[in-house]
Protein backbone atom coordinates (compact mmCIF):
# COMPACT_ATOMS: atom_id res chain seq x y z
CA UNK A 1 0.00 0.00 0.00
CA UNK A 2 1.09 3.55 -0.71
CA UNK A 3 1.25 6.27 1.92
CA UNK A 4 -1.72 8.19 0.45
CA UNK A 5 -4.01 5.17 0.56
CA UNK A 6 -2.88 4.30 4.08
CA UNK A 7 -3.38 7.81 5.41
CA UNK A 8 -6.93 7.91 4.03
CA UNK A 9 -7.69 4.80 6.06
CA UNK A 10 -5.91 5.72 9.27
CA UNK A 11 -9.06 7.11 10.84
CA UNK A 12 -10.92 3.81 10.36
CA UNK A 13 -7.75 1.94 11.35
CA UNK A 14 -7.64 3.77 14.70
CA UNK A 15 -11.28 2.79 15.21
CA UNK A 16 -10.55 -0.84 14.27
CA UNK A 17 -13.32 -0.64 11.69
CA UNK A 18 -11.38 -1.79 8.62
CA UNK A 19 -11.83 -5.20 7.07
CA UNK A 20 -9.39 -7.59 8.79
CA UNK A 21 -7.20 -7.96 5.68
CA UNK A 22 -7.04 -4.20 5.18
CA UNK A 23 -6.34 -3.67 8.86
CA UNK A 24 -3.37 -6.05 8.54
CA UNK A 25 -2.09 -4.33 5.38
CA UNK A 26 -2.19 -0.91 7.05
CA UNK A 27 -0.40 -2.30 10.11
CA UNK A 28 2.31 -3.80 7.92
CA UNK A 29 2.77 -0.50 6.10
CA UNK A 30 2.98 1.37 9.40
CA UNK A 31 5.71 -0.98 10.62
CA UNK A 32 7.97 0.26 7.84
CA UNK A 33 6.89 3.90 7.36
CA UNK A 34 7.89 6.65 9.77
CA UNK A 35 5.80 9.34 8.07
CA UNK A 36 2.57 7.33 8.31
CA UNK A 37 3.38 6.44 11.93
CA UNK A 38 3.61 10.16 12.66
CA UNK A 39 0.25 10.70 10.99
CA UNK A 40 -1.19 7.94 13.15
CA UNK A 41 0.29 9.49 16.30
CA UNK A 42 -1.33 12.83 15.35
CA UNK A 43 -4.73 11.20 14.96
CA UNK A 44 -4.40 9.38 18.26
CA UNK A 45 -3.43 12.62 19.97
CA UNK A 46 -6.55 14.33 18.58
CA UNK A 47 -8.74 11.50 19.87
CA UNK A 48 -7.03 11.63 23.26
CA UNK A 49 -7.78 15.35 23.51
CA UNK A 50 -11.44 14.86 22.61
CA UNK A 51 -11.69 12.06 25.15
CA UNK A 52 -10.00 14.20 27.79
CA UNK A 53 -12.63 16.93 27.60
CA UNK A 54 -14.26 16.79 31.01
CA UNK A 55 -17.62 15.12 31.53
CA UNK A 56 -20.05 17.77 32.63
CA UNK A 57 -21.89 16.57 35.69
CA UNK A 58 -25.61 16.63 36.25
CA UNK A 59 -27.26 17.00 39.61
CA UNK A 60 -27.76 13.78 41.54
CA UNK A 61 -31.44 14.56 41.77
CA UNK A 62 -31.86 14.65 37.97
CA UNK A 63 -32.99 11.04 37.60
CA UNK A 64 -35.52 11.39 40.41
CA UNK A 65 -36.81 14.71 39.10
CA UNK A 66 -37.05 13.55 35.52
CA UNK A 67 -38.83 10.33 36.53
CA UNK A 68 -41.43 12.25 38.51
CA UNK A 69 -41.84 14.89 35.80
CA UNK A 70 -41.97 12.49 32.88
CA UNK A 71 -44.41 10.12 34.55
CA UNK A 72 -46.64 13.02 35.60
CA UNK A 73 -46.48 14.63 32.15
CA UNK A 74 -47.17 11.34 30.50
CA UNK A 75 -50.15 10.52 32.66
CA UNK A 76 -51.54 14.01 32.19
CA UNK A 77 -51.05 13.96 28.40
CA UNK A 78 -52.31 10.44 28.15
CA UNK A 79 -55.62 11.38 29.76
CA UNK A 80 -55.35 9.27 32.85
CA UNK A 81 -57.82 9.91 35.69
CA UNK A 82 -55.17 12.00 37.48
CA UNK A 83 -56.43 15.55 37.96
CA UNK A 84 -59.75 15.01 36.13
CA UNK A 85 -62.58 16.36 38.19
CA UNK A 86 -66.18 17.48 37.81
CA UNK A 87 -69.15 15.36 36.71
CA UNK A 88 -68.00 15.01 33.09
CA UNK A 89 -64.46 14.25 34.19
CA UNK A 90 -65.66 11.47 36.47
CA UNK A 91 -67.89 10.07 33.77
CA UNK A 92 -64.99 10.11 31.32
CA UNK A 93 -62.82 8.34 33.88
CA UNK A 94 -65.43 5.67 34.38
CA UNK A 95 -66.02 5.13 30.66
CA UNK A 96 -62.30 5.00 30.06
CA UNK A 97 -61.88 2.48 32.87
CA UNK A 98 -64.61 0.31 31.39
CA UNK A 99 -63.15 0.51 27.90
CA UNK A 100 -59.75 -0.25 29.30
CA UNK A 101 -61.11 -3.33 31.00
CA UNK A 102 -62.72 -4.50 27.79
CA UNK A 103 -59.61 -3.82 25.76
CA UNK A 104 -57.20 -6.72 25.84
CA UNK A 105 -54.25 -4.60 24.78
CA UNK A 106 -50.71 -4.79 26.11
CA UNK A 107 -50.73 -1.10 26.93
CA UNK A 108 -48.51 -0.19 29.91
CA UNK A 109 -51.50 1.58 31.42
CA UNK A 110 -53.81 -1.40 31.28
CA UNK A 111 -54.77 -2.16 34.86
CA UNK A 112 -56.00 -5.30 36.49
CA UNK A 113 -59.54 -5.69 37.81
CA UNK A 114 -58.30 -5.44 41.40
CA UNK A 115 -57.09 -1.92 40.79
CA UNK A 116 -60.62 -0.81 39.98
CA UNK A 117 -61.95 -1.75 43.39
CA UNK A 118 -61.27 1.66 44.93
CA UNK A 119 -64.23 3.59 43.48
CA UNK A 120 -65.95 5.88 46.01
CA UNK A 121 -68.96 4.29 47.74
CA UNK A 122 -72.27 4.69 45.87
CA UNK A 123 -70.52 5.59 42.62
CA UNK A 124 -71.44 3.62 39.51
CA UNK A 125 -67.99 2.10 39.51
CA UNK A 126 -68.43 0.92 43.09
CA UNK A 127 -71.77 -0.67 42.25
CA UNK A 128 -70.23 -2.29 39.17
CA UNK A 129 -67.33 -3.62 41.22
CA UNK A 130 -69.67 -4.99 43.87
CA UNK A 131 -71.57 -6.83 41.21
CA UNK A 132 -68.29 -8.33 40.07
CA UNK A 133 -67.43 -9.13 43.69
CA UNK A 134 -64.34 -6.93 43.73
CA UNK A 135 -65.40 -4.27 46.27
CA UNK A 136 -65.80 -5.19 49.91
CA UNK A 137 -69.03 -3.26 50.26
CA UNK A 138 -68.10 -1.38 53.43
CA UNK B 1 -29.85 -9.53 19.70
CA UNK B 2 -27.88 -9.53 22.94
CA UNK B 3 -28.89 -6.23 24.48
CA UNK B 4 -28.98 -5.89 28.27
CA UNK B 5 -31.24 -2.84 28.05
CA UNK B 6 -34.10 -4.68 26.36
CA UNK B 7 -35.42 -6.05 29.66
CA UNK B 8 -35.29 -2.60 31.17
CA UNK B 9 -37.29 -1.20 28.27
CA UNK B 10 -39.85 -3.98 28.53
CA UNK B 11 -40.29 -3.18 32.21
CA UNK B 12 -40.77 0.50 31.35
CA UNK B 13 -43.34 -0.46 28.74
CA UNK B 14 -45.17 -2.34 31.47
CA UNK B 15 -45.29 0.84 33.56
CA UNK B 16 -42.39 0.13 35.91
CA UNK B 17 -41.26 3.56 37.10
CA UNK B 18 -38.23 2.18 38.93
CA UNK B 19 -36.99 0.64 35.70
CA UNK B 20 -37.46 4.01 34.04
CA UNK B 21 -35.43 5.70 36.77
CA UNK B 22 -32.68 3.12 36.31
CA UNK B 23 -32.58 3.80 32.59
CA UNK B 24 -32.39 7.55 33.26
CA UNK B 25 -29.51 7.03 35.69
CA UNK B 26 -27.74 4.84 33.18
CA UNK B 27 -27.98 7.24 30.25
CA UNK B 28 -28.41 10.74 31.68
CA UNK B 29 -24.74 11.64 31.82
CA UNK B 30 -23.85 10.27 28.37
CA UNK B 31 -26.85 11.89 26.71
CA UNK B 32 -26.41 15.18 28.46
CA UNK B 33 -22.70 15.35 27.62
CA UNK B 34 -23.34 14.43 23.99
CA UNK B 35 -26.02 17.11 23.69
CA UNK B 36 -23.90 19.65 25.58
CA UNK B 37 -20.85 19.11 23.37
CA UNK B 38 -22.99 19.00 20.25
CA UNK B 39 -25.16 22.06 20.95
CA UNK B 40 -22.70 23.90 23.21
CA UNK B 41 -25.45 25.11 25.47
CA UNK B 42 -26.03 23.70 28.92
CA UNK B 43 -29.61 24.78 29.46
CA UNK B 44 -30.77 23.43 26.10
CA UNK B 45 -28.83 20.21 26.64
CA UNK B 46 -30.61 19.71 29.97
CA UNK B 47 -34.03 20.39 28.47
CA UNK B 48 -33.40 18.05 25.57
CA UNK B 49 -32.08 15.32 27.87
CA UNK B 50 -35.42 15.44 29.67
CA UNK B 51 -37.25 15.45 26.35
CA UNK B 52 -35.34 12.35 25.24
CA UNK B 53 -36.48 10.46 28.32
CA UNK B 54 -40.07 11.60 27.86
CA UNK B 55 -40.00 10.24 24.32
CA UNK B 56 -38.39 7.00 25.50
CA UNK B 57 -41.13 6.58 28.10
CA UNK B 58 -43.88 7.28 25.58
CA UNK B 59 -42.45 5.07 22.85
CA UNK B 60 -41.19 2.17 24.99
CA UNK B 61 -44.28 0.00 24.30
CA UNK B 62 -43.73 0.41 20.56
CA UNK B 63 -39.98 -0.30 20.57
CA UNK B 64 -39.01 -3.09 18.21
CA UNK B 65 -35.63 -4.63 18.98
CA UNK B 66 -34.22 -4.26 15.47
CA UNK B 67 -31.52 -2.00 16.87
CA UNK B 68 -29.86 -1.73 20.26
CA UNK B 69 -31.74 0.28 22.85
CA UNK B 70 -28.81 2.68 23.20
CA UNK B 71 -28.76 3.29 19.43
CA UNK B 72 -32.45 4.07 19.57
CA UNK B 73 -32.01 6.44 22.53
CA UNK B 74 -29.11 8.26 20.87
CA UNK B 75 -31.15 8.52 17.65
CA UNK B 76 -33.89 10.30 19.58
CA UNK B 77 -31.29 12.62 21.14
CA UNK B 78 -29.63 13.33 17.81
CA UNK B 79 -32.94 14.08 16.07
CA UNK B 80 -33.94 16.46 18.84
CA UNK B 81 -30.55 18.16 18.64
CA UNK B 82 -30.77 18.54 14.86
CA UNK B 83 -34.25 20.04 15.24
CA UNK B 84 -32.85 22.46 17.82
CA UNK B 85 -30.09 23.53 15.42
CA UNK B 86 -32.64 24.05 12.64
CA UNK B 87 -34.78 26.10 14.99
CA UNK B 88 -31.77 28.24 15.90
CA UNK B 89 -30.95 28.70 12.26
CA UNK B 90 -34.49 29.84 11.51
CA UNK B 91 -34.44 32.25 14.42
CA UNK B 92 -31.09 33.57 13.30
CA UNK B 93 -32.44 34.07 9.80
CA UNK B 94 -35.22 36.19 11.18
CA UNK B 95 -32.85 38.05 13.44
CA UNK B 96 -34.53 36.80 16.58
CA UNK B 97 -31.70 34.78 17.97
CA UNK B 98 -31.01 36.52 21.21
CA UNK B 99 -27.69 34.85 21.80
CA UNK B 100 -24.70 35.74 19.72
CA UNK B 101 -24.69 34.71 16.09
CA UNK B 102 -21.96 32.12 16.59
CA UNK B 103 -22.67 28.89 18.37
CA UNK B 104 -20.79 28.22 21.51
CA UNK B 105 -21.27 31.48 23.28
CA UNK B 106 -23.65 29.93 25.77
CA UNK B 107 -21.15 27.30 26.81
CA UNK B 108 -20.30 27.80 30.42
CA UNK B 109 -17.27 29.91 31.05
CA UNK B 110 -14.85 27.92 33.16
CA UNK B 111 -13.38 29.31 36.31
CA UNK B 112 -9.93 30.76 35.93
CA UNK B 113 -7.27 28.10 35.80
CA UNK B 114 -9.82 25.32 35.73
CA UNK B 115 -9.32 24.38 32.13
CA UNK B 116 -6.13 23.98 30.22
CA UNK B 117 -5.49 26.02 27.12
CA UNK B 118 -5.48 22.93 24.95
CA UNK B 119 -8.85 21.90 26.26
CA UNK B 120 -10.23 25.31 25.39
CA UNK B 121 -8.75 25.09 21.91
CA UNK B 122 -10.24 21.65 21.40
CA UNK B 123 -13.67 22.78 22.56
CA UNK B 124 -13.55 25.68 20.13
CA UNK B 125 -12.25 23.52 17.30
CA UNK B 126 -15.04 21.00 17.89
CA UNK B 127 -17.52 23.83 17.63
CA UNK B 128 -16.14 24.75 14.22
CA UNK B 129 -16.74 21.31 12.75
CA UNK B 130 -19.80 20.81 10.54
CA UNK B 131 -22.65 19.39 12.63
CA UNK B 132 -22.67 15.90 11.20
CA UNK B 133 -18.88 15.56 11.55
CA UNK B 134 -19.09 16.78 15.16
CA UNK B 135 -21.88 14.31 15.98
CA UNK B 136 -20.00 11.41 14.38
CA UNK B 137 -16.79 12.25 16.23
CA UNK B 138 -18.49 12.66 19.62
CA UNK B 139 -20.41 9.42 19.23
CA UNK B 140 -17.29 7.55 18.20
CA UNK B 141 -14.59 8.98 20.43
CA UNK B 142 -16.52 9.85 23.58
CA UNK B 143 -19.34 7.31 23.47
CA UNK B 144 -17.37 4.59 21.70
CA UNK B 145 -20.20 3.60 19.40
CA UNK B 146 -19.49 1.44 16.36
CA UNK B 147 -19.70 2.79 12.80
CA UNK B 148 -22.86 0.76 12.30
CA UNK B 149 -24.53 2.34 15.32
CA UNK B 150 -23.44 5.84 14.30
CA UNK B 151 -24.76 5.22 10.78
CA UNK B 152 -28.15 4.26 12.23
CA UNK B 153 -28.24 7.32 14.49
CA UNK B 154 -27.23 9.80 11.79
CA UNK B 155 -29.34 8.07 9.14
CA UNK B 156 -26.42 7.64 6.74
CA UNK B 157 -24.44 4.71 5.35
CA UNK B 158 -21.49 3.10 7.14
CA UNK B 159 -19.19 4.39 4.41
CA UNK B 160 -20.43 7.94 5.06
CA UNK B 161 -19.59 7.55 8.75
CA UNK B 162 -16.05 6.51 7.81
CA UNK B 163 -15.76 9.57 5.59
CA UNK B 164 -17.28 11.92 8.20
CA UNK B 165 -14.82 10.73 10.83
CA UNK B 166 -11.85 10.98 8.50
CA UNK B 167 -12.77 14.56 7.57
CA UNK B 168 -13.57 15.51 11.17
CA UNK B 169 -10.18 14.35 12.40
CA UNK B 170 -8.34 16.00 9.50
CA UNK B 171 -10.14 19.24 10.12
CA UNK B 172 -9.53 19.17 13.85
CA UNK B 173 -5.87 18.57 13.22
CA UNK B 174 -5.65 21.54 10.84
CA UNK B 175 -7.59 23.80 13.21
CA UNK B 176 -5.37 22.92 16.14
CA UNK B 177 -2.22 23.32 14.11
CA UNK B 178 -3.38 26.75 12.96
CA UNK B 179 -4.15 27.70 16.54
CA UNK B 180 -0.70 26.57 17.61
CA UNK B 181 0.95 28.54 14.82
CA UNK B 182 -0.67 31.82 15.90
Amino acid sequence: MKCGAVQERLSAYVDKELEPTLQRSVRQHLDGCVRCREELADLEAIDAEVQALPQVGMGLEFAEAVTVKVCKDFLARDGSPVGRTGPFGRLTNLLEAVFELLEASGSPRTRTLDEFSDFPPLSMGHVYCRLLGLCTGD
Amino acid sequence: MDDPDIELLRAIAAGDHLAFKRLVEQYQSRLFNFLYRYLRDRATAEDLTQEVFLKVYQAAPRFEPRAKVRTWIFTIAYNLAVNELRRRQRRRLFGLFVHESREGVTMEAPEAGERLELEETMTEALGLLPHNQRAALLLRVRDELSYQEIAAILGVSRASVESLLFRARERLRRLIRNRGAR
